[in-house]
Order: C-alpha cells, then sequence, then structure tokens
C-alpha cells in the first residue's frame, strides 16, 4: 500500500506543483499501481465536474428583479416620505441658524461689536505680559 | 464613457431603468451561483431576489475604478452562506426535500427490492449532482467557485476572505467525498 499524501495527488492534478515535484511524482507514478488508479479516479471526478450541464436559467428570474426594485424604490420613497430623525436635526439647525440671524439685528448690535473688538484689542497685550510674567515666576 | 460604468452611475443616483438594465446584464449569473450552491429552484430565486435588494442598497460603496462582476458575486457568495446559515440546512436537510432534477436524499438511500437499480440507471452527472446537494456547505462552494465559475485558489481564497490553506483543503476534500461515492456506486471503473 502507496503511503503518498493525498494532496499531492489533488495537487496534480490542479497543476499545482512545482516542476521538481511534478517530476518526483511522475516518476513515482510509472512504479505505483496504487497512487495512477486513485489519480485516474480523480481525473474523472475532475472532469466531470468541470464538465457538468449548464444551469438552465428560469423565465420568473426577470420577474423576481423587478419584483425585487418595486420592494426597493417603494423603500426609497417611505424614507423620502417618512419624517425622521435626520429631518428634525435639520429643522432644529435651521432654527438655530435663523436665531443667530436675529441676534444680528437687535438694536445698538454693531456699537456693542465694535466696543468689544477695541476692548479685546486694548486687553490682548496687556494679558500676553501678564501671562508672560507668570511664567516667569513659575520658573 | 465606458457604458456599464455609466449605468452604474444612474443607478446611483436612483434611476430605476438603469437598475433593471445593469442587475438584467448579470441575473443569470446571480442565478447560476444561487443554484449552483442550493441545487434547488425556489431557493435559488429567493436568495437571487435578496442579491438584487443588497446591490440597490450597496451600489453607492461600489467603487468604481473595479470590476463590477467580482463585487456582484460577493455579494452572491455571501448572501448563499448566510441564508443556508438562516435555514439551518446542510446536516438538518430533510430526506423528502425536493431538488430541481426531482431527486432527494431518500433516492440516495438503496431501496429494499433492488439496491443497485436506481444508483445504475443513474448517469455519472446525474449522480455528482445528487450528491453535491449531500456535501457540507463550505465544500459545495467551493466546488461551485472551482468548476462552475472557473476561478483560481487565489481568487476563492480572496472573494471568501479565507485563508488559501482552507480552500485548497476545501475543494480537496470535496473531491474525495465525491470520489468516495462514485467508487462506492461502481461509477468509477477505470
Amino acid at each position: 500500500m502507496c503511503n503518498i499524501d493525498d494532496d499531492l495527488l489533488q495537487s496534480y492534478i490542479d497543476h499545482d506543483l512545482n516542476e521538481v515535484e511534478k517530476l518526483l511524482f511522475e516518476e513515482h507514478l510509472k512504479g505505483c499501481n496504487d497512487c495512477r488508479r486513485k489519480l485516474n479516479q480523480l481525473k474523472l471526478v475532475d472532469w466531470e465536474l468541470f464538465h457538468q450541464p449548464l444551469i438552465e436559467v428560469p423565465e420568473q428570474l426577470a420577474d423576481i428583479r423587478e419584483k425585487a426594485l418595486n420592494k426597493c424604490f417603494e423603500e426609497l420613497e417611505i424614507e423620502e416620505t417618512n419624517f425622521g430623525i435626520r429631518d428634525v436635526m435639520s429643522v432644529q439647525a435651521a432654527t438655530v441658524k435663523g436665531a443667530a440671524q436675529f441676534v444680528r439685528y437687535i438694536p445698538g448690535q454693531a456699537v456693542i461689536r465694535l466696543i468689544s473688538e477695541e476692548v479685546m484689542e486694548a486687553y490682548q497685550p496687556k494679558l500676553l505680559l501678564k501671562w508672560l510674567l507668570l511664567k516667569k515666576v513659575a520658573k | 464613457m465606458d457604458i456599464q460604468l455609466n449605468l452604474i452611475r444612474q443607478c446611483k443616483k436612483n434611476d430605476r431603468n438603469a437598475f433593471s438594465l445593469l442587475l438584467g446584464q448579470y441575473e443569470s449569473d446571480v442565478y447560476r451561483i444561487c443554484y449552483g450552491y442550493t441545487r434547488h429552484h425556489e431557493d435559488a430565486l429567493d436568495i437571487a431576489q435578496e442579491v438584487f435588494v443588497k446591490v440597490f442598497r450597496a451600489i453607492e460603496t461600489f467603487d468604481e475604478s473595479r470590476p463590477f462582476y467580482p463585487w456582484l458575486k460577493k455579494i452572491a457568495v455571501n448572501t448563499c452562506l448566510n441564508y443556508q446559515r438562516a435555514k439551518q440546512m446542510g446536516p438538518m436537510i430533510s430526506l423528502d426535500y425536493n431538488y430541481e432534477n426531482g431527486l432527494a436524499l431518500i433516492d440516495e438511500l438503496p431501496s429494499a427490492d433492488n439496491p443497485e437499480e436506481l444508483v445504475l440507471s443513474r448517469s455519472m452527472e446525474e449522480t455528482i449532482a445528487a450528491c453535491m446537494i449531500s456535501l457540507p456547505e463550505s465544500y459545495r462552494m467551493a466546488l461551485m467557485l472551482r468548476y462552475q465559475e472557473d476561478m483560481t485558489y487565489d481568487e476563492m481564497a480572496s472573494l471568501m476572505d479565507q485563508p488559501l490553506g482552507t480552500v485548497k483543503s476545501n475543494v480537496y476534500r470535496a473531491r474525495n467525498m465525491l470520489k468516495g461515492i462514485l467508487k462506492k456506486n461502481g461509477l468509477l471503473e477505470v
């Protein structure tokens, strides 16, 4: 009884062996009836599997495709007409945007903005100086 | 511009006609994958329908720089595998479950009156088709991709996200199982 690994036979019919392995295996085959028989059986299975009849496609496949698409487009329509969480978010975003716009038109808003800008400019160098001093003390 | 790419872009805009055309081009391939795996007409149609819905939902994510068919094939293969898992088929398959060729597993059992009659009256290809049903799902998928889809082991490994060794070993074992059954039935006298 030959103890050649069965995977070697399988690799051989798949043309998956390198040249050296192939040569050695073919040499072995010459003297091994057991392997030759196994290999022939495997080749027959391989051939039969490659030559299975082409699967016939049923006519109703086109109906199945259209049915699937109907389902998809119906779902899409429902999604579009439903008031979902995304719609709530976009309404809220629009409300906040509107409120921000409103603040811009409060009487005296332009003066406040001008003053605050001037105050910030005036204080910025002082703040920087204060920060530098603090850093020096910390050292 | 490539006609198919144009079609895909139209699909991304939810164009109904474009979807019909695109899926129409590939529906036979999808059905053959599903049938090659399940060997059951109704199941294959169910899975094909599920594949079409998945394509519709995922088309937005399709990378236009890549070919379409391998992408579609991956969806079909995954849908097949999930469908079978959900149905708990494989080892729990009913003996009366009728396959498209009119055969059921019960026919595979030798009859008490004449045990060899059934097997001998059947051709090799019919026997292989019947045997495919009794293979474990991973083996069936491996054989379908290897022989029906004519894929290399590397392509199969990449499609199924499995190591190359696993893919090869599934094909080897499946072929050995078939060889064993055919030999037992005297169909491998070489």
